[in-house]
């Protein structure tokens, strides 16, 4: 194998595990044609190789996560933990979004400093991203896992920031805002977890 | 008319195409290819306009095959120059229904763009 076909076995690594299983073997030999046939630039061809994985790979990784999705909601199981992570995500994020919105009212808006304002913005963000995600999984949409994976991050960020200002957050509050998303996270792990055993499409 | 897919979607449903799609459709429509002879054939119908790497490539075979719109043949070597044996693609009879219906809403699309005067005089 020269260093090219190395280079680019190692670019493919982008795409999920069983499109690499199905379609590797394949895009090397045309990546091989490609570079028998290719007259001019070395970097100019490379730049074509790189934009086309820049362009492909995410779109694969998002269908698979789709499919791994989905394929686990058609257990029982997966069912009921998803309805479980929704519900507790709607009332978490709307909890959130009304708790932020009434410290803001409460301290006034005006008075509030740079970090406060922050805080509170990202709070309320992470509110509508948990709403959002809630209903995503509860609907099946497609956009569930990307949205619930942006809630579950922009939450942890947000009360990172929250904790640093209050260091003296209660209980109740650290498990909403720290412990579900970290659930969730968790939650879509797993599910991607059991997907993954499941046999790879040849 | 052509089975459709388990899905029972119809052709029309399928579009738009996007450019890749049709491109390699087209380059099927010909007879059965493998990869990289889709990959030339697209770049010389095109006159170099329309570029298609591995992954756009074969992240489009896999949709297609998916959708039943294309099916793959036995492996076996390229007559021509091959080394190695390489997986075949043919469009199916569904697929060329789908081709169709594009190539049809693609020439309603330029008659209303010659009506306009947009580009050259409708044939006589």
């Amino acid at each position: 194998m020269s260093v090219a076909e190395t280079v680019f076995a190692l670019l493919l690594r982008a795409y999920p595990a069983s499109f690499r299983a199905a379609y590797a073997h394949e895009m090397s030999l045309v990546f091989r044609d490609m570079r028998r046939v290719h007259r001019g630039s070395d970097a100019r061809f490379w730049a074509a190789i790189v934009w086309d994985v820049v362009r492909s790979a995410p779109a694969q990784r998002l269908q698979r996560s789709r499919e791994l999705f989905s394929r686990n909601n058609q257990t029982g199981e997966g069912t009921i933990m998803k309805t479980m992570m929704a519900i507790l995500a709607i009332l978490i994020g709307a909890i959130e979004m009304v708790n932020a919105l009434v410290e803001g009212r409460a301290a006034g808006m005006a008075n509030l400093d740079g970090s406060a304002f922050l805080a509170l913005t990202m709070v309320v963000v992470a509110g509508v991203l948990l709403l959002a995600s809630g209903i995503a999984l509860l609907r099946d949409w497609a956009a569930a896992v990307g949205l619930s994976q942006a809630a579950a991050v922009t939450c942890l960020a947000a009360f990172a920031l929250v904790f640093r200002l209050n260091p003296t957050l209660s209980i109740f509050a650290n498990i909403l805002g720290i412990g579900f998303p970290i659930a969730l996270l968790f939650f879509l792990r797993s599910n991607r977890g059991r997907g993954s055993r499941a046999p790879t499409m040849a | 008319m052509a089975k459709p897919p388990a899905t029972g979607r119809s052709p029309e449903s399928y579009l738009p195409l996007t450019p890749a799609t049709f491109h390699i459709l087209l380059a099927l429509v010909d007879g059965e290819r493998h990869g990289y002879a889709i990959m030339t054939e697209v770049v010389e119908r095109s006159e170099n306009t329309v570029r298609l790497g591995p992954g756009t490539l074969y992240g489009s075979l896999k949709r297609l095959l998916e959708e039943e719109l294309v099916d793959e043949s036995a492996e076996r070597r390229d007559a021509e120059s091959d080394d190695e044996r390489r997986r075949y693609y043919r469009i199916t009879k569904f697929g060329l229904s789908v081709a169709r219906a594009e190539a049809r809403r693609l020439e309603s699309l330029v008659r209303t763009a010659r009506r306009k005067k947009l580009i050259g005089l409708e044939p006589t």
